[in-house]
């Protein structure tokens, strides 16, 4: 009994703090951009699969893949700015549906190239040992994901409530027309902080791929995640986000070692929906990212 | 003296009205610009078209010898051009001092301050401008009056070189009103500013304006001194069932 205290005390972390760095981008983009970027559940993708590409199949190295896939994760972000969100910024659902659509087909050329049968595997590893916490040993990558997780967060919360850029970023979504009457270049600002937010995901999902098995619809449960941890946090507000972040990560801790691992997802969605339910608004005011 | 503001044959049309009609004219740095016109001429058209809102369906806007036509407004503003407006424009979830700190964060000159030395700057337009009480309300619930305030404010925070004001005194009393024109008297002779200044009450604009443009119709009939212009036939029939001139 004292063995799953420590896991799911340890794994409340891991996962929690993990699905933090998961979210962090998509919170960013709803709570400072106020767009519902659903393309970035295909960001996930790119960066394992531009990583593996680069890596494997044109023979780069692995540092220099993965900062080329970084490089393919912002240039596809700086597309789906310029060529869905500008294009239907007056039709929301419009957007919302292209935007779903861009995701699905860039899911669909990836399975395309690399089936499901296809191993793929990217030695991200920095820490293979496992780390004794209590009762129990926690893989060390998924320890070094949880703290590049939160790092993130740190300098992401720096950058975007005391630095000038960041205030400036927060502020576009304002107003459009008061942003160009200061001076501020909208469309440029606007890209810069969807691209800004488009990293984190990626980072964090290059740290957990030797741990989960790749395949070319992951995209979708690690993005489930991500909307379940910035829908419940109220949509945009980070102090909302670590909250939620870490009930999700509880929830899926204790089903996971108490339950049966197969119900994580299925009760984590219950119980976001039972508390969506009571609090429509999610846990915290959206009006401020902090 | 040189022309700061070169506006040729400029045209805008909203179907088949004609906003602004073949509109020519240039206004000298230092100069302070009255700019009059019965409701609908076409005044609000011609500064949205300057300060780059809408682009003209014809003719030519120079900035200090630039031809800024088809320039986008944030690139306008960073060259100097600032504006106010008939209806207050700012952002309302954000304080007062949020308002003024982004156009500093915004501007050329905000590119070499800190955002301690950007949000002391800000304190500072606030105060110039009697809203230093105010500094964290938020805009949207802020009164006309203070609105005004602050729209002057946030435009001088860009350290304009040409200020476009829309009305500054609609719907104020008259103390305010007077308040807000002594204001922008003061800021003109304390910023060195070149001023275009759109107003209904006549008196003010004839007392504080060195030159009037009238417009009507869309066409502008008058540039000159303001107590040559209200001499002016045309003018006066423009007038005629407007207002008292
Ligand atoms: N965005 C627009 N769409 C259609 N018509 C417009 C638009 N803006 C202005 N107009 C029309 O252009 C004409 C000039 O309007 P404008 O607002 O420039 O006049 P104004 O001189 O500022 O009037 P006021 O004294 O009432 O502010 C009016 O007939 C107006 O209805
Ligand atoms: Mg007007």
């Amino acid at each position: 009994m004292i063995a799953e205290v420590s896991l799911i005390v340890a794994y409340t972390f891991i996962f929690g703090s993990m699905y933090l760095g998961i979210a962090l981008g998509f919170t960013l983009t709803t709570g400072v951009l106020r767009v519902f970027n659903l393309a970035y559940g295909a960001i996930f993708l790119i960066a394992v699969y531009g990583t593996w590409m680069f890596w494997n199949d044109v023979g780069f190295g692995l540092i220099e893949s993965i900062v080329l896939s970084i490089v393919l994760v912002s240039v596809f972000t700086y597309a789906v700015y310029r060529i869905v969100i500008l294009k239907f910024a007056e039709l929301e659902d419009y957007m919302l549906a292209a935007l779903v659509a861009v995701f699905v087909i860039v899911e669909e050329l990836i399975a395309y190239f690399y089936p499901e049968i296809v191993g793929v595997y990217i030695p991200t590893t920095i820490y293979g040992e496992l780390v004794p916490f209590g009762e129990a040993n926690i893989p060390g990558q998924y320890v070094v994901t949880a703290f590049v997780s939160l790092a993130l967060l740190a300098i992401y919360l720096l950058f975007f409530t005391k630095t000038k850029n960041g205030f400036i970023m927060r502020a576009i979504s304002q107003d459009m027309f008061a942003s160009k009457l200061v001076g501020v270049n909208f469309n440029r600002t606007f890209a810069l902080a969807m691209i800004i937010a488009s990293i984190p995901p990626a980072i964090i999902m290059l740290l957990i791929s030797p741990i989960w098995a790749l395949n070319p619809y992951i995209g979708w449960s690690v993005f489930t995640i991500a909307i379940l941890v910035a829908v419940l946090g109220g949509l945009g507000n980070l102090k909302g986000s670590i909250m939620a972040a870490y009930i999700i990560g509880f929830i899926q801790a204790f089903v996971g070692f108490l339950l049966d691992p197969r119900l994580m997802l299925l009760i984590a969605l219950i119980v976001v929906m039972i508390v969506l339910i009571v609090r429509p608004k999610g846990l915290a005011r959206a009006e401020t990212i902090w | 003296m040189i022309e700061m503001l070169k506006v040729s044959n400029l045209t805008k049309r909203f179907g088949g009205i004609i906003a602004v009609n073949d509109v020519s004219f240039e206004i000298k740095k230092g100069e302070i610009v009255g700019l009059i016109g019965p409701n609908g001429a076409g005044k609000t058209t011609l500064v949205n078209l300057i300060s780059g809102f809408y682009s003209p369906d014809r003719g030519k806007i120079e900035f200090n010898g630039k031809n800024i036509t088809k320039m986008r407004m944030d690139e306008r503003a960073k060259l100097g051009i600032a504006r106010t407006f008939q209806n207050p424009r700012v952002i309302p979830n954000m304080t007062a001092h949020m308002n003024v700190l982004y156009a500093i964060l915004g501007s050329e000159h905000g590119k070499e301050l800190t955002m301690t030395e950007a949000g002391a700057e800000a304190i500072y337009y606030l105060d110039l401008f009697g809203l230093l009480k105010k500094r964290d309300v938020l805009a949207g619930d802020l009164a006309i009056y203070e609105l005004r305030l602050l729209e002057l404010a946030r435009a001088l925070a860009l350290r304009p070189k040409l200020l476009l004001v829309d009305e500054a005194m609609a719907g104020l009393n008259p103390a305010e009103a007077e308040a807000v024109s002594k204001l922008i008297n003061r800021i003109r002779n304390e910023f060195d500013l070149t001023i275009m200044w759109i107003e209904h009450v006549l008196k003010v604009i004839m007392r504080s304006a060195e030159r009037v443009l009238v417009m009507h119709y869309g066409r502008l009939i008058a540039d000159g001194k303001p107590e040559e212009v209200v001499k002016k036939p045309e003018v006066i029939e423009a007038y005629i069932g407007e207002e008292e001139v």
